[in-house]
């Protein structure tokens, strides 16, 4: 034992060093068959909790297996899952990435109607300074002192910059902008650049729908 | 048995790798913008700790001296991969994206590498491995004083709950990672001031931990001024 210890030759240390990286590898790989099961689960749990949160009808489908993937006319990647109840449409749940945030991509969720309006605008995914670009992303409701052993209020917990999507349809020409750049949206002082880049995810959703909407409609009644 | 569970203490306050070593600021500075954060990436590296150290004490023995950094290392990345897809896997999905990068960044963690050179190589595998529970559960310790000190600093808020509720514009310097290195720097400075003065109370002279120890720094040459 002591001699492998001193031991310097070149191929022996080699052989050591590989027998170490396959010895960890046999013990990653069962950790790996273990946990992918649960981590798809997780996955899928919030993905299914985000879908809950948008206000869309009552639905029995799973909208992201049937989910078709685009790329929108400001080349966002748009991921588009439509929502039936006993096999008829009856919205749709949009995923959009935007590339532009403060740090990184800054991925909505966004609920719309047949017709094309907004229900409710979810942030999924995003990595904005906390306490400033987050506030524009994060619906939560907050828990203090005095309400921490209440019952939590149910429904969409409120977001001012998200909220003022709700209700609209997103126009077929003319682009949305935040009031900075002469448009007519809130934004937040201090996180303009993750206000815009919500509003464009928003925007550039609401236009891939337009085009692609047909796709899902076909062999649906009228 | 006692020996270990002294080893296991040692960790905690005495050799607090944070606030005494100095050891993985970078973690430290990073990851506690929040209590509960700090407290998940405090666990995540005690699990880390107790199992790198254990494997690496055991082998110690037969690894070849000059391969030993990289032998530790492909151990220690064993546990940060199996740690990692649990966590992906059973954490709360908030806790996970807030860590995000930082949970593979504990290969690099010098507490990590640092107790399994300093350590783990020269004792048995038991005071190892309580070696490793200890540092893990000071470094947890330091991470979530801190991360709950910022939270309440920039919102007022404790482990995500509001305590001062009157408290409605966060003070982002704190949060930021700037703040984080000034409160560090003040928790270090308080602990010192209060080791200092109880060793003057107790008539001894006061002799700083290794990593906070003039004589023990060559920057400024004071062991040859006196």
């Amino acid at each position: 034992m002591t001699k492998l210890r001193e031991n310097e030759s070149v191929p022996v240390l080699g052989a050591f060093l590989g027998i170490t990286a396959l010895v960890s590898a046999l013990v990653l790989s069962p950790v790996f068959m273990l946990t992918r099961a649960p981590i798809e689960k997780m996955q899928r749990e919030t993905m299914q909790k985000s879908l809950k949160m948008l206000n869309l009808p009552l639905f029995d489908n799973a909208p992201d297996r049937e989910a078709k993937e685009y790329i929108s006319p400001g080349n966002f990647k748009v991921v588009i899952m439509p929502v039936r109840k006993a096999g008829a449409l009856k919205a749709f749940a949009v995923r959009s990435v935007s590339p532009d945030g403060y740090a990184g991509d800054v991925e909505i969720t966004a609920g719309f109607d047949l017709a094309g309006k907004i229900l409710a605008v979810l942030v999924t995914r995003q990595q904005e300074t906390p306490g400033l670009g987050s506030n524009v992303c994060e619906r939560k409701f907050r828990k203090t002192i005095f309400n921490l052993f209440q019952p939590r209020p149910v429904g969409l917990p409120p977001n001012h910059i998200l909220d003022q999507f709700h209700g609209k349809t997103v126009p077929e020409k003319e682009s949305w902008k935040v009031k900075r750049d002469g448009g007519s949206f809130d934004f937040v002082t201090g996180a303009t650049i993750t206000s815009r880049a919500v509003t464009a995810a928003v925007e550039q959703a609401g236009k891939t729908l337009r085009l692609h909407m047909e796709d899902f409609m076909k062999g649906e009644k009228k | 048995m006692k020996k270990a569970f002294k080893d296991m203490l040692k960790g905690i306050w005495k050799e607090n790798p944070v606030l005494v070593l100095l050891l993985g600021t970078c973690p430290t500075l990073a990851t506690t913008s929040s209590a509960a954060n700090g407290l998940a990436m405090g666990l995540a590296t005690t699990c880390v700790l107790a199992g790198s150290n254990l494997v690496i004490s055991c082998i110690a023995g037969i690894v070849p001296k000059k391969i030993r950094i990289p032998v530790y290392i492909v151990v220690i990345a064993t546990f940060v991969s199996a740690v990692d897809m649990l966590m992906k896997a059973y954490s709360p999905p908030a806790i996970y994206s807030a860590l995000g990068i930082f949970i593979p960044l504990i290969v690099v963690n010098c507490i990590v590498l640092g107790r399994a050179e300093a350590f783990a190589s020269k004792n048995n595998p038991v005071r190892s491995v309580f070696d490793g529970i200890g540092m893990g559960l000071g470094f947890s310790l330091a991470l979530t004083m801190l991360g709950a000190l910022r939270e309440f600093i920039s919102t007022g808020s404790v482990f995500e709950v509001k305590i001062i509720t009157c408290w409605t514009t966060d003070f982002l310097l704190a949060s930021a990672a700037p703040g984080a290195f000034v409160i560090l720097g003040v928790i270090l400075a308080a602990k010192n001031h209060f080791a200092r003065r109880a060793a003057i109370k107790a008539g001894k002279l006061y002799v700083p931990p290794a990593g906070l120890d003039c004589h023990s720094c060559q920057i400024c040459k004071l062991n040859e001024k006196e």
